[in-house]
């Protein structure tokens, strides 16, 4: 029970803040956030009596987050209907008042709405990414193979590219 | 815009939620607990259910009745056979979530086929030939 009870607050400690970001990834209202996290760190706590040290700990824990964050969404039925209200998005516990921040909470919206619409595999690739996670890391967490993680990620960067462009674009307008 | 998505993303203010250990292995307790009893329980409905249809089944007065609550009670056993088999599902971190993906659309999609299948082998095979033997005698349909 200690050592899982250590593994359980280093991995919390740790990777806490990208469970965070990754739960308002697949969720947009802040309370269904909450449960999605809560869930995660309940799931999180049952499978670490399995981690044998195979993989990582970041691995184990990012499988973890993403199965029972799909699992919530495939339940939940919820995603296309609530993910793409941006008030919602900007409601959100991640954004807070202010002229200075209207920009990047206005960006972060669109990156989030972005994300909502992606199919669950797609977004594991899009939200690792997005974490800084390098190509090999994602292939080992997804189960992807390394060069179709690299092909996703370059057509996920080009769509992004594009879309900002095309927003600057609008904004210039 | 390379990478800068990435700095954008992390800058995302956390609004703090922590959960400590104690209150996680209280909430994983809580689950375990309320997974088997929900199995429980649905063993428990389908034992009543399939009991009360055998008592009942010389009482019942017309066949249509018992063709009828054959397959309700089929229906619900159909429903609920995942979770009387095998609980509820468990997370599985050692195979990626490419694997884990492919094994719950996997199992919707075998659950949407027997869906499918159901009505062609019970509904056909069981119930019209009765249905027929009952309303026109030993001559009705012959298949089934």
């Amino acid at each position: 029970m200690d050592s899982i009870s250590g593994l359980y607050e280093q991995a919390t400690k740790t990777y806490g803040a990208a469970l965070q970001r990754l739960a308002r990834g697949y969720e947009a209202d802040p309370d269904r956030q909450r449960d999605l996290l809560q869930e995660i760190y309940m799931q999180l706590w049952r499978s670490l009596g399995l981690f044998d040290g195979r993989c990582s700990l970041q691995t184990w824990v990012y499988r973890v987050a993403h199965n029972v964050a799909a699992t919530y969404i495939g339940r939940s039925r919820r995603a296309s209907a609530r993910l793409v209200d941006l008030e919602a998005i900007e409601a959100g516990p991640g954004f807070v008042d202010g002229e200075a921040q209207a920009n990047r909470q206005y960006s972060v919206a669109r990156l989030l709405e972005r994300i909502y619409r992606l199919k669950p595999l797609d977004r594991q690739v899009m939200l690792l990414y997005l974490e800084g996670e390098p190509a090999a890391s994602i292939a080992e967490i997804t189960g992807l193979l390394a060069s179709n993680v690299a092909t996703k990620i370059h057509r996920i960067k080009a769509q992004l590219n594009r879309e900002y462009g095309e927003g600057a674009v609008h904004e210039r307008k | 815009m390379s990478g800068n998505e990435q700095q954008l993303w992390k800058s995302q203010k956390e609004e703090p939620m922590r959960i400590t250990a104690e209150e996680a292995c209280v909430l994983a307790r809580k689950y375990g607990r309320e997974s088997t009893a929900a199995q429980w329980g649905a063993w428990a409905v389908t034992l009543v259910l399939v009991g009360g249809f055998i008592y009942d089944l010389g009482a019942l007065p017309n066949s249509w009745i018992v063709a009828g609550l054959a397959w309700a009670l089929a229906a619900y056993i159909f429903m609920v056979w995942d979770l009387l088999r095998r609980g509820t599902a468990r997370m599985t971190p050692e195979e990626p979530c490419v694997v884990f993906l492919r094994r719950e659309l996997e199992g919707k999609r075998r659950a949407l086929r027997r869906i499918r299948r159901l009505p062609r082998h019970c509904l056909l095979r069981l119930s019209w030939p009765r249905a027929s033997r009952w309303s026109c005698g030993d001559g009705g349909l012959a298949w089934g």
